[in-house]
């Protein structure tokens, strides 16, 4: 993998190195490949959990692991596509709102009397920040301003250079944190959504109060594992770990920023205010804090209130004066993601119940209604972003993200990432994979067309070349015949994948009734959800397999937690309100919830809710 | 009995119930009935869901059926006669609340004929020692789905050796996050991926 990475090919790493995952496989070319004499034996021997691997997988003889194998001499070795770490273009689209702009940073055009063509004036033994400070305040309602030392060495040569005539970018009507040459008055700031699975990012004009750009990259940090806990671990247990995590998610935002900022015409420095959301872990993470204390019971955050911290101090390419605001969080697992979610969606906690889910490896869901705020996550593992399911991938390039299923041929169509049209059986596409919206809609379409029961065993009476059974016995349905597909294989959802999905749903559905019940409800009256799945998951799909409470109102309203980063940098009350928020909003931890293991198994069956006919209660010792 | 089998298979605890006193009625050998009924079916049950055919929710009421007809078998035989597969603490470790699996692997080790004491979540190594001390169990089972929990379970297998119980106890254990691997490393004595192999795990231990 170290050489790979070497050579600049970066692989999937989903499982973290724990050889379960199989997604790094390579293929090693056996004989003389241009005066190199490549070997099998030229790898180090398979240890036992490669081969346990490889033993369930009997169709991948001449593959390794490349996070196992270690390369003892000359190879030749073949990167599968699918192995590869390709780039992200998940939805990227923000729902416009309206919101009253009252940016942190306000710009402020100046012309500084000393260095003006007036030449040395009255003032003229004035220190040049005096001066300028001077200027500002008799101009405009301002007092008491300041400025850090960067500001202060870059001031003297502007002045001079300008005449004195200079945009000034000042931060909370108190600080400087910017001065720029001439008249100015593009005012960018931008809202950064960092998730476990992919960072987005929304270059805002201040001004106007518009969304120049969006960029969203899968986060670079995947490489040490799909889930925030397999990455903790690596922060606490490999040395320099946290370090080497903070640098790498720093520079992924670098790279994004730039990205952002050219799609619009502008450079990074032309930012000057910045707005993060991101889970408690990614939070810590960017900021450098240790993640021990999330790691492990009573679950302790380093620091939960909002931050200001100059983005400089961060390693953003940015302005060095600039700032960056952390939203707060709630608690280890309730992030400022979840408090993002929140204020983009306005609770109004006095009129209907409404539940709003925001998909991803740890889900978090929060209720309002009858007159409370209440939150709480639940970890419902990474099946709903490709992960634990054997054709998964993240929503990139490749990925089959909606499919059909005719009930009465069981033919298949599907779709796949960036193209809009249907499969017809023929036609080859670029399908690599599954993303999570394309399971679900998988498994609500098999459920519909009766392949698969409610309790999620696969039907056995059905025949259907798609249907086939492997050696070991379990059932594999096919999705995508190896010819319409970018590989050589066919594209399956089996059995366990079936599992998978049930796991993580049941998840999500009982720590949902929890909420509800806290409220002294057993439906909402509306959901939302909000998540990477963006526009393409099918709100009628995860009706369908029971993700949630019935309820005849659902709406996908895609990156919440991005959208709520954006209101604070176009508002400065709306991060007061975040801060209260966090104040109000009750935090229900589920561990402690009796009846959540009872709802979790009822919930395991697909389709709408129904509590099973179980013998004498047996659930309920559980 | 096949019917009765069948019934346990099926998750039908009442028809089960029903098959099991009309076998006795009949005159059917209560000892029979369990070693060749309730773990036959349990056997199947097992086999069935690493197939793919059951899943965790029929996997329950089928062991709740087992247990009834179980309850009902169990006044017909002697004393003796009783069938104890072997003694069970199991417990989820420190810092782990999760424990459907845990609960999952004791009603199957329960019909399976095991019997098991059960400390339910984070527990502590000192408190698995305690417990070893107090029932010694053939097998001490320990459960942790978390990967930062997982290195708990080499705490307690280091307690025990200091409490010199080591020896023995034969120490199994599993959970989402746990390898086979991972069990060797910590010198544990078993792993298995599911509550159906840990019964197989159990009895081959204990028939050692
Ligand atoms: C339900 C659940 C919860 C429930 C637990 C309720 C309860 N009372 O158990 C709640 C919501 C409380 C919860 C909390 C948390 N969870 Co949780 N949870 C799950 C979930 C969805 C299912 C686990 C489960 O019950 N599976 C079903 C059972 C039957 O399977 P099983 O446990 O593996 O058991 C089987 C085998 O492993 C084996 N087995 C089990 N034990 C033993 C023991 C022995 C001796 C043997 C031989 C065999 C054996 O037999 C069992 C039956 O076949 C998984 C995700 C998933 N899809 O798997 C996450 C998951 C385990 N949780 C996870 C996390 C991170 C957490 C939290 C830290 C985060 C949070 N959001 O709050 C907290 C931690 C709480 C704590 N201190 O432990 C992660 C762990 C990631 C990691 N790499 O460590 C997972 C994998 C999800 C994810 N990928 O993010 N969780």
């Amino acid at each position: 993998m170290k050489a790979c990475e070497t050579l600049g090919i970066q692989l999937e790493r989903v499982c973290g190195e724990k050889a379960t995952c199989g997604k790094c496989k390579v293929r090693v070319e056996e004989g003389f490949h241009q005066e190199i004499y490549s070997s099998q034996k030229h790898l180090s021997p398979m240890v036992e959990e490669e081969r346990e691997f490889f033993s369930q997988h009997s169709d991948l003889t001449g593959y390794r692991l490349a996070c196992l194998a270690r390369v003892m001499g000359d190879v030749v070795i073949f990167v599968p596509e699918d192995s590869r770490l390709t780039k992200h273009i998940a939805w990227k689209g923000l729902t416009e709102r309206f919101v009253s702009l009252l940016p942190v940073v306000r710009k402020y055009y100046v012309e500084v009397p000393p260095f003006g063509r007036e030449g040395v004036g009255r003032e003229g033994a004035r220190a040049d920040f005096e001066s300028l400070v001077s200027e500002i305040t008799t101009r405009f309602a301002l007092s008491d301003l300041r400025a850090d030392h960067y500001v202060l060495r870059a001031l003297p040569s502007l002045l001079r250079e300008t005449e004195g005539k200079v945009t000034v970018t000042v931060w909370m009507n108190k600080e400087i944190v910017k001065i720029e040459p001439g008249y100015w008055d593009v005012n960018l700031g931008v809202a950064i959504d960092v998730g476990t699975t992919s960072i987005a990012a929304y270059l805002c004009d201040l001004v106007n109060g518009q969304t120049l750009a969006a960029e969203v990259m899968s986060n670079p940090q995947i490489r040490f594992g799909e889930d925030v806990i397999s990455r903790i671990s690596y922060a606490i247990l490999a040395p320099n770990g946290l370090e080497e995590l903070q640098i790498i998610v720093i520079d992924g935002l670098n790279t994004l920023l730039s990205q952002v900022t050219k799609q619009a015409g502008f450079q990074p420095k032309d930012i000057s205010d910045v707005c993060i959301v991101g889970n408690t872990c990614m939070h810590h993470f960017l900021l450098g804090l240790t993640p021990y204390g999330l790691s492990r019971a009573p679950y302790r955050a380093v620091v939960q209130r909002a931050l200001d911290i100059k983005a400089r101090e961060l390693g953003l390419d940015l302005s060095p004066s600039v700032y960056a605001y952390f939203l707060p969080t709630v608690a280890s697992f309730v992030g400022a993601d979840a408090v993002g979610v929140m204020l983009a969606m306005e609770p109004n906690l006095e009129a209907e119940t409404v539940l709003t889910i925001d998909l991803g490896t740890n889900g978090e869901l929060i209720l309002s209604g009858e007159g409370r705020l209440l939150c709480t996550s639940c970890a419902c593992g990474p099946a709903f972003e490709g992960g634990q399911v054997s054709s998964g991938m993240r929503a990139t390039a490749g990925a089959i993200e909606k499919v059909r299923i005719d009930p009465d041929t069981l033919e298949v169509k599907f779709q796949v990432v960036g193209s809009p049209s249907w499969s017809d059986g023929q036609r080859k596409t670029n399908a690599k994979g599954i993303c999570g919206s394309g399971i679900i809609d998988v498994v609500a379409e098999m459920l519909r067309a009766g392949i698969i029961h409610a309790d999620g065993r696969f039907d056995s009476s059905i025949s259907s070349p798609r249907l086939r059974q492997t050696a070991q016995g379990t059932s594999v349905f096919v999705i995508a015949w190896a010819h319409e597909t970018a590989l050589d294989r066919d594209i399956t959802i089996s059995n366990s994948d079936v599992r998978a999905i049930q796991l993580a749903k049941a998840a999500v559905y009982a720590g949902a009734s929890v909420l509800l019940r806290k409220v002294g409800k057993t439906l909402p009256d509306k959901v939302l959800l909000a998540g990477s799945f963006g526009t393409s998951l099918d709100v009628d799909s995860c009706r369908t397999i029971g993700l949630f409470p019935g309820c005849d109102e659902v709406y996908a309203v895609g990156n919440a937690a991005g959208n709520g980063a954006r209101l604070c940098l176009l508002n400065r009350e709306k991060r007061l309100e975040a801060e209260s928020m966090v104040q109000k909003v009750e935090h229900l931890e589920l561990a402690k919830e009796k009846e959540f293991s009872r709802i979790f198994l009822e919930a395991l069956s697909l389709g709408q809710y129904k509590p099973l006919a179980s013998t004498k209660g047996s659930m309920k010792d559980l | 009995m096949r019917e009765m089998i069948q019934a346990i298979v099926e998750g039908d605890g009442d028809k089960a119930l029903q098959e099991t006193e009309r076998a006795l009625a009949q005159g059917a050998n209560p000892l029979d009935l369990v070693s060749n009924g309730v773990l036959a079916a349990m056997d199947e049950v097992g086999a069935r869901w690493r197939q793919g055919d059951l899943f965790i929710p029929e996997v329950i009421i089928a062991a709740e059926a087992a247990k009834e007809v179980m309850a009902v078998v169990k006044p017909h035989l002697s004393e003796d006669e009783v069938p104890t597969a072997g003694k069970v603490v199991i417990g989820t470790v420190k810092g782990d609340i999760h424990d459907i699996g845990k609960n999952i692997v004791k009603m199957m080790l329960e019909a399976g004929g095991f019997q098991v004491f059960d400390l339910g979540v984070d527990i502590p190594p000192e408190d698995f020692v305690e417990a070893v001390t107090r029932w010694k169990p053939d097998v001490l089972g320990m459960s942790a789905l978390l990967t930062v929990t997982m290195l708990a379970m080499r705490d307690t297998i280091d307690a025990l050796e200091k409490a010199e119980l080591r020896d023995s106890t034969k120490v199994v254990v599993g959970g989402a996050c746990v390898t086979s691997a991972f069990a060797g490393t910590i010198g544990a004595d078993g792993y298995a991926a599911d509550a159906a192999s840990a019964v197989d795990l159990c009895r081959q231990l204990c028939s050692r």
